[in-house]
């Protein structure tokens, strides 16, 4: 037999026998877990403050003009150059990059590049985190190989609990599911040598997010 | 992986020997329960309670149902792109990756931290045939680099001394004269270092947190990101995990994601939380092309048809080990094998034979800690105590314990003279330690009283001045 048949009627052997729709009903009754309290009723303020809590820093800005503002002052602050790089999405093709002096290189980031520039899906307050999909436009290695990292959100794109990261139908489509869903809290970080908290294990050292306008939920 | 398991005493005298390490152990048990206990007051404790309730809920349903389940997750697994595969056993999962690794002709593979293949002893059959593997985990490294085993379920290097670790990138290397006088340039030095690894890396392996039943996913949850650096950067990605890490819908995943991590560190959520699919889709313009789950067996089967199922509800957290004084004072390479502490010394004789780590469950004060503080609700104090009575039913447990058990049980039953032989243990031993008021030297004790002084009796038991008492 062979090892899948073998381990299947194995596992079926020790599970109850049910039958699928009872099942279902006895999962469709369990209570839904508890979520953690927020800081506050402001979404926009919970996420930045949850944000700094874990080692990364964020500031709300009104429209695209400021962000863009806003990144090339950071950009600045820390770089003595304006290129960075950026996934295909059309929400950062959108941005009039041009008026703050930036170069943007649309594509995958590689080796060697400095800082990426990316946008999420959404983010969460409950946690302070982004969540990004892995798709054409968002590659994965943009939010790894670089130093540094911003992400900017929309703030009707910010959610209070976990949950809410699968609440998409594209995600219940096995056609449509993006290949990997990210969800970004911090920058990385280890405490292997000796219990003691460093930055910048493998990933970005810094993550810095962008919360963009200000429709309240 | 090899087993040590019958040499835990030995092995634990040896971990008692070593001050510096001690010392670290001193600091883990301190500091790990502290942060465990800020992260669920800040959840707020009776909440938290809740929590555990309602996933130890979904992680039952699922046990039940995994036959359900389990089909439902390699259906949509293989919708997704990707392909699945069964191993019975250790060996024939490291015989699969194999093959993986031989068909797409990989000569360097990057792993991300598995406990299933340190199970399995991959590293070791991978290195067999020719296939270099670098772990990538910066604890895993550091003890891959060292020649070491894992010492701690989450943290593997936590046992060895910042000055060790200093010691050995300094040999390791071949980066010239440097002070590495920092845990933090040690981190960064391991960072360029494995950077190179993973971008010269033909396969990733990880391992996973969840395999969501509903849409295939497979989550992977890491602070330092290595992991999802193996996931997106090799071509071929192959996912290594057990058959019970099934859970039925993505909101499951996200509960237990809550109770996890601060079980784990303390934290409230780590700094990455991935989700996994499949291969690259169409227009993608990074990830790997193929990827592969295989699940695990390894006799887990047995223990979802045995008492021990619930050992099943185990969600890695490590926060029983973190909260253990035999694991504290003995060290985690004291266990023998991969699985240390409280989860270990109920998941090594169950997955590997009982009559291999005998010694381990009665690694216990028995003080219920680790229940205490178990996310999963796992009553491990008593599968411990089970399987103890097991080993003292198959006549594995050395004769002479068995007789000395069989002594007290039988004595036990005879109430008269239980406390007549006590009354006189009792002003023995009272006369022993007249003097001092503790007592250096007992025939039958000398191990325990080794390291301890034990406070001699006040002069009678107690159930005789109760009476004393009570007739006055
Ligand atoms: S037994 Fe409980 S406390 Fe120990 S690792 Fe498993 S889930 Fe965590």
């Amino acid at each position: 037999m062979s090892a899948e048949r073998e381990v299947l009627a194995r596992v079926r052997g020790a599970s109850r026998k049910t039958s699928r729709g009872a099942i279902e009903a006895e999962l469709a009754a369990l209570a839904p877990a508890p979520s953690a309290p927020l800081p506050g009723d402001d979404y926009h303020q919970a996420l930045i403050q949850n944000l700094e809590r874990n080692g990364a820093s964020a500031a709300r800005v009104a429209d695209r003009k400021e962000a863009v503002a806003a990144l090339t002052e950071y950009i600045a602050s820390r770089y003595g150059q304006r290129r960075f790089v950026a996934g295909h999405d059309a929400r950062l093709a959108a941005l009039p990059w041009r008026e703050g002096g930036l170069l943007p290189r649309f594509g995958h980031a590689e080796p060697g590049d400095a800082l990426s520039v990316s946008f999420a899906q959404g983010a969460i307050a409950e946690t302070g985190s982004l969540y990004l999909w892995l798709d054409r436009d968002n590659p994965a290695l943009n939010n790894l190989l670089c130093e540094d990292q911003v992400i900017l959100v929309y703030a009707e794109d910010v959610h209070p609990t976990l949950e809410r990261v699968w609440d998409h139908d594209k995600l219940r489509n096995s056609r449509a599911r993006p290949r990997g869903l990210m969800m970004i809290s911090g920058p990385s970080s280890t405490a292997d040598i000796a219990m003691q908290l460093v930055l910048g294990a493998h990933g970005p050292r810094a993550l810095h997010v962008l919360v963009l306008g200000g429709g309240d939920e | 992986m090899e087993q040590h398991s019958r040499d835990f005493l030995r092995r634990a005298d040896e971990a008692l020997a070593e001050p510096e390490r001690a010392a670290n152990r001193a600091a883990l048990g301190l500091f790990m329960p502290l942060l465990r206990d800020q992260a669920v007051e800040a959840f707020d404790s009776q909440a938290f309670q809740g929590l555990r309730d309602q996933v130890e809920a979904i992680r039952r349903h699922s046990l039940d149902n995994l036959g359900h389940y389990l089909e439902q997750f390699i259906g949509q697994a293989r919708e997704n792109g990707n392909q699945v595969h069964l191993a019975r056993d250790g060996d024939e999962l490291n015989a699969i990756v194999l093959d993986i690794c031989t068909q797409v002709e990989a000569q360097r593979v990057a792993k991300g931290k598995s406990m299933v293949t340190e199970e399995t002893g991959l590293n070791a059959a991978l290195e067999a045939a020719d296939i270099k593997v670098r772990e990538t985990d910066l604890g895993e490294y550091i003890i891959q680099e060292a020649g070491e085993t894992p010492s701690h379920i989450v943290g593997p290097a936590l046992h060895k001394p910042e000055a060790e670790i200093r010691e050995l990138f300094l040999e390791r290397h071949d980066l010239g004269e440097r002070d590495l006088d920092s845990a933090a340039a040690m981190v960064a030095e391991a960072r360029q270092v494995l950077r190179e690894e993973f971008l010269a890396a033909d396969v990733g392996v990880i391992g996973s947190n969840a395999l969501i039943a509903e849409n295939g996913y497979s989550m992977l949850v890491t602070n330092e990101g290595n992991g999802d650096l193996c996931a997106n950067l090799p071509k071929t990605l192959i996912i290594c995990t057990s058959i019970d890490r099934v859970l039925p819908r993505p909101e499951d995943a996200m509960a237990m994601l809550r109770l996890l991590v601060r079980s784990t560190t303390g934290q409230a959520v780590t700094c990455y939380t991935s989700f996994y699919s499949g291969p690259r889709r169409e227009g993608d313009i990074d990830g790997p092309v193929e990827t592969h789950f295989v699940l695990l067996d390894n006799r887990r089967t047995e223990l979802l048809a045995s008492d021990y199922r619930e050992m099943l509800q185990c969600i890695r957290c490590g926060a029983c080990l973190n909260h253990c004084p035999v694991y504290m004072s003995a060290g985690g390479h004291a266990y023998g094998w991969v699985y240390p502490g409280p989860m270990g010394s109920v998941l090594t004789p169950l997955l590997t034979s009982l009559d291999e780590a005998e010694a381990l469950p009665h690694a216990c004060t028995a003080c219920g800690r680790c229940e205490e503080v178990c996310p999963a609700n796992i009553p491990l104090p008593d599968l411990l105590r089970d399987l103890r009575a097991e080993a003292f039913a198959e006549g594995i447990s050395a004769r002479r314990w068995r007789f000395g058990i069989r002594l007290h049980s039988w004595l036990a039953r005879h109430p008269t003279l239980y406390r007549q032989i006590t009354r006189i243990a009792v002003r023995v031993m009272h006369r022993l330690g007249r003097d001092r008021g503790f007592i250096r030297y007992l025939p039958l004790a000398g191990g325990w009283l080794q390291a301890r002084e034990l406070p001699s009796p006040e002069g009678d038991s107690f159930l005789a001045s109760y009476r004393k008492e009570h007739k006055s």
